[in-house]
């Protein structure tokens, strides 16, 4: 079979094939758990069925990418299946039915890409775990579910992967629940994100009374006959969902403690896949936001708060992962920053390229610290380079792709996010900062704030974990074959991705862009302002690292002494800006107050009393009757007696 | 009054006296002997009016009835075994572990 | 006859009082005793003499001696009483009273239907060859039906009255069950 008899081929079973990418994971869950009744040797097999499975997916994925044509202007190649009618209820009808087109395309492929890498990765890192069954299985059925909520051709099947994915990542935080902390900040997370899906909901019954439909393209071609005020309700409350799965401001506190999970997880869960899927999900409704301009203001606010404020954390973390998880939401903060300039095909390449370094990164990471026994802290890292020499080879290239060095794929990604956030139009009404910086000017101040913070603080932990001399205790070592292997293939294009610009992945995403928006590398280049703009944001990233070089090799001294002179207590970076305290005092003790008073009063008084009430009589009045029975035959006969002749002169009388 | 009036005015006396002693009579042996009492009057009236009509089917019948009270008194007077191995009585009244 | 069957009348009447109001349960057997024989003289008299047979012998003769030794085994004055009557045995006497005059009110009305004699009816005395064809032709079920029932009363008097000389033991599948259980316990102290 030659290559167009396989292309084919491949067009005429498309729907079978779309399927598949969704059933391999889902079998692959219930497959590998099944491996629980083998030997605790032989549960090695669990990781491979799980890799197995992804990698169906990722390749059924290429296929997809290979064998249809997705360059073609306007009207772009997609697919669909319908598999069955799942709600009718009145007016409102909702599938089971998937779409694939270019936008979805590029998530499958990431998510499945990474998630094949990150899953091989796992094999090495849950080696010596006594669940390997579960764990394989769980992040299989998150591979299935986000894939589900990516492939979706509604709002409503959506929300079921977008639940599903919640609940994955639930399970996975506390996976190893035995320790209360790990239980805790999977319950948190688990209440934060219902906080956001309490949103995304409202917004999807406030578009199905709208609209009468949930589906894409049904509710784009309503957009011009709605009520804008609706348009903008809509976007808000869907917003909320999105700002929960995707940790932005005020929702993003729960990804932070999310590091509790093992490695992989937060590698593939919370920094690769499940916390873009509010982005994406922004970007699948980007017509109805392009109605809601008051909405894309706040995004845009939202957005670049977020980027800074977990920054300036990440700055004096000292656990690395940490250091990651608020890399994540900064970064994160970017892709929010894009959507809410209008740049969604901008906020897609920056989510595949985030996806492919921080992916790299949260594996250097883990292999760093099974390396060093399940350390963490990176004071009791240094000098990690000789020992490990191939983590730090993907240490280094993740940290040169997220600092936005030159040639590295997050420049590219972020330059183009600045350059949109800049000339993006002035969405609120045309309102300037007294009349002086325009609201682009000032969240670009702000995104350039950022991209040098996140050199500093990456070059901070690069220098911390690698460089000087070892600080721990007991011998550092290199990691097992698999996590190399996962980590190798995933530094090429974590370097360079961005080259191309990702042009065919931009190019296709034309449809998701703003009408101004340049996507080609040439358009790009004869851009005066955006080559400005690239040099400022270069200039900021190399300042950053050669900023923190220099503080942490010759001017430890000083670090130290600035490090003393606020005490970690009233340091607000320190304390994480008291966001938690924050909504400590105002949120929890509340609720927990109002709960502990409805307890005592309402459930222990009037619902357990009254129930206890109902048992109570029916108790007495059992006893009553009981002495009726008393027992002696005599009693009976009599009554049965007085039966029989009350009966007989009933029947005489009448 | 004819013969078979009669007969069955006797046989309804010795119902009602043997119904009565099963009501007021506490020995349970007392109250099995009033049972068969009951029985009796139901076979004298059966016996009555199978020689009033003619027809043997009455006789038959009473027949039956014989073993059946036989059957009777066979179980039952092992349930007073039984009863008095455990409770040490005879006393109906004083087996009555089923009062409420 | 009617002479006789009054007498008869009277005498079972006052027996059968006997038996209801003896103090001790003994006496009682023994006015028993007395209303079977009578009952059978009556059953003579009434044509069924085959009938009168039987009923000396079952009654009389098998469980009204079942009875007696019932009595002594239990000891003879396990049940005498002191008053027969009290408060609840007049609230029976008097249901009995009014479930009797019912039973009258039946009598009357159903005298109304025909209950005259038939005078030298069909019976022939009730003798054994009459009541054996009867039995083995038109209640031969009936009959093989009813020495089913009394194999099962022989069976449940004889369990019942068997004094249980030992606790209830295990079975054979329990005893293979705690075996085995006893078998893996070794394995573990091993």
């Amino acid at each position: 079979m030659n290559y167009g008899e396989l292309n084919q081929w491949f067009l005429r079973e498309q729907q079978w094939a779309l399927l598949l990418i969704l059933a391999a994971p889902l079998a692959g869950a219930l497959f590998s758990y099944c491996t629980i009744s083998l030997g605790p040797r032989r549960q090695m097999l669990a990781g491979w069925i799980a890799v197995c499975a992804a990698f169906v997916s990722f390749a059924v994925s290429v296929c997809f990418w290979l064998f249809l044509d997705w360059s073609a202007e306007g009207g772009a190649a997609n697919s669909g299946v319908f598999l069955f009618p799942w709600i009718a209820a009145g007016g409102l009808h909702l599938d089971a039915a998937l779409k694939l087109d270019s936008l979805s395309l590029t998530m499958i492929l990431t998510v499945t890409g990474v998630g094949t890498l990150i899953h091989l990765y796992a094999i090495g890192y849950m080696a010596h775990d006594h669940s390997k069954p579960r764990f394989f299985s769980y992040f299989n059925l998150f591979l299935f579910f986000m894939l589900l909520l990516v492939l979706a051709d509604n709002l409503g099947l959506m929300f079921v992967g977008w639940e599903g994915v919640g609940l994955c990542s639930y399970l996975l935080i506390g996976f190893w629940h035995q320790q209360m902390p790990n239980a805790r900040a999977g319950q948190k997370a688990f209440v934060v994100n219902r906080i956001g899906d309490a949103g995304f909901l409202l917004g999807m019954f406030l578009l199905a009374a709208e609209v009468g439909s949930l589906d894409f393209d049904a509710v784009q071609d309503q957009i011009a006959y709605l009520n804008p005020w609706a348009i903008e309700a809509a976007c808000m409350l869907l917003l909320l969902g999105a700002v929960g799965k995707s940790a932005q401001i005020p929702l993003f506190v729960w990804l932070p403690d999310a590091m509790a999970g093992p490695t992989p997880v937060s590698a593939l869960i919370h920094a690769a896949t499940m916390v873009t899927a509010g982005v994406y999900m922004i970007v699948r409704l980007s017509p109805l936001y392009n109605a809601a301009p008051a909405v894309q203001f706040i995004i845009l606010a939202l957005g670049s708060l977020t980027a800074l404020l977990a920054a300036s954390i990440a700055l004096v973390q000292y656990d690395i992962k940490k250091v990651l998880a608020y890399s994540t939401v900064s970064q994160l903060g970017y892709m929010f920053m894009a959507l809410g300039a209008g740049a969604y095909s901008y906020a897609m390449f920056h989510l595949v390229t985030h996806a492919f370094f921080k992916g790299l990164l949260f594996m250097a990471a883990g292999a760093v610290i099974t390396g060093c026994r399940h350390e963490q802290d990176m004071r009791r890292f240094g000098g990690l380079w000789s020992p490990m020499w191939g983590t730090f080879i993907a240490y280094l290239a993740g940290t040169y792709a997220i600092a936005g060095l030159p040639l590295g794929s997050g420049a590219y990604s972020k330059e183009a996010i600045l350059w949109a956030v800049y000339t993006a139009p002035d969405t609120a009404a045309g309102l300037t900062l007294f009349n002086l910086v325009s609201w682009g000017g000032l969240f670009w101040g702000i995104g350039l704030a950022v991209a040098f913070l996140t050199a500093c603080y990456m070059t901070r932990s690069l220098v911390l974990t690698f460089f000087g001399s070892y600080r721990g205790e007991g011998e550092a070592s290199e990691s097992s074959a698999t996590m190399l292997v996962a980590m190798a293939v995933l530094i090429p294009p974590a370097m360079f991705f961005g080259h191309s610009r990702g042009i065919p992945l931009l190019e296709s995403l034309r449809p998701w862009a703003r009408q101004d928006l340049l996507l080609s590398q040439s358009e790009l280049m004869r851009d005066d302002l955006y080559r400005a703009l690239e040099h400022i944001a270069l200039f900021a990233a190399g300042a950053g690292v050669v900023l923190m070089l220099l503080a942490y090799s010759i001017g430890r001294g000083f670090m130290m002494r600035l490090g003393n002179c606020i005490p970690e207590r009233i340091n607000p970076l320190c304390c994480k800006w008291w966001v938690d305290e924050l909504y400590e005092y105002l949120i929890v003790r509340p609720l927990a107050f109002t709960a502990r008073v409805l307890f005592f009063a309402v459930d222990r008084k009037l619902i357990d009393r009254s129930i206890d009430l109902s048992a109570e009589i029916a108790g007495a009045s059992g006893q009553m009757l009981g002495l009726l029975h008393t027992g002696r035959i005599g009693h009976y006969l009599l009554i049965m007696l007085a039966g029989l002749f009350f009966g007989a002169a009933f029947w005489l009388v009448f | 009054m004819t013969v078979t009036a009669f007969s069955l005015a006797v046989g309804l006396v010795l119902f009602l006296l043997g119904a009565l002693g099963v009501l007021v009579r506490r020995n349970v042996l007392i109250v099995l002997m009033c049972l068969e009492l009951m029985l009796n009057g139901a076979n004298l009236s059966f016996v009555a009016l199978a020689q009033a009509f003619g027809d043997l089917a009455g006789q038959v019948f009473v027949f039956f009835i014989l073993a059946i009270a036989a059957a009777e008194a066979a179980v039952g007077l092992a349930i007073v075994l039984c009863v008095f191995r455990n409770y040490r009585t005879v006393d109906v009244n004083e087996a009555a572990s089923l009062h409420g | 006859m009617e002479a006789a069957i009054v007498i008869l009348g009277v005498l079972i009447t006052v027996c059968a009082c006997g038996v209801v109001f003896s103090r001790q349960s003994l006496h009682s057997a023994l006015w028993l005793v007395a209303v079977l024989f009578l009952a059978g003289a009556y059953f003579a008299v009434l044509d069924a003499g085959f009938l009168a047979v039987v009923q000396v012998l079952i009654y009389a003769g098998a469980i009204v001696i079942l009875m007696v030794f019932v009595i002594m085994l239990l000891g003879a004055d396990a049940g005498a009483v002191k008053s027969v009557f009290r408060l609840p045995a007049y609230l029976g006497g008097a249901l009995g009273g009014m479930l009797a005059g019912v039973l009258i009110v039946f009598a009357l009305s159903g005298a109304k239907v025909e209950l005259a004699p038939v005078k030298g009816s069909g019976l022939g005395g009730g003798t054994a060859e009459e009541l054996g064809r009867e039995l083995f032709g038109r209640y031969l079920f009936a009959f093989e039906t009813i020495g089913v029932l009394l194999f099962a009363a022989l069976l449940g008097a004889v369990i019942l009255a068997a004094e249980q000389k030992r606790p209830l033991t295990p079975g054979r599948g329990l005893r293979a069950v705690q075996e085995v259980r006893k078998a893996e316990i070794k394995e573990n102290v091993d």
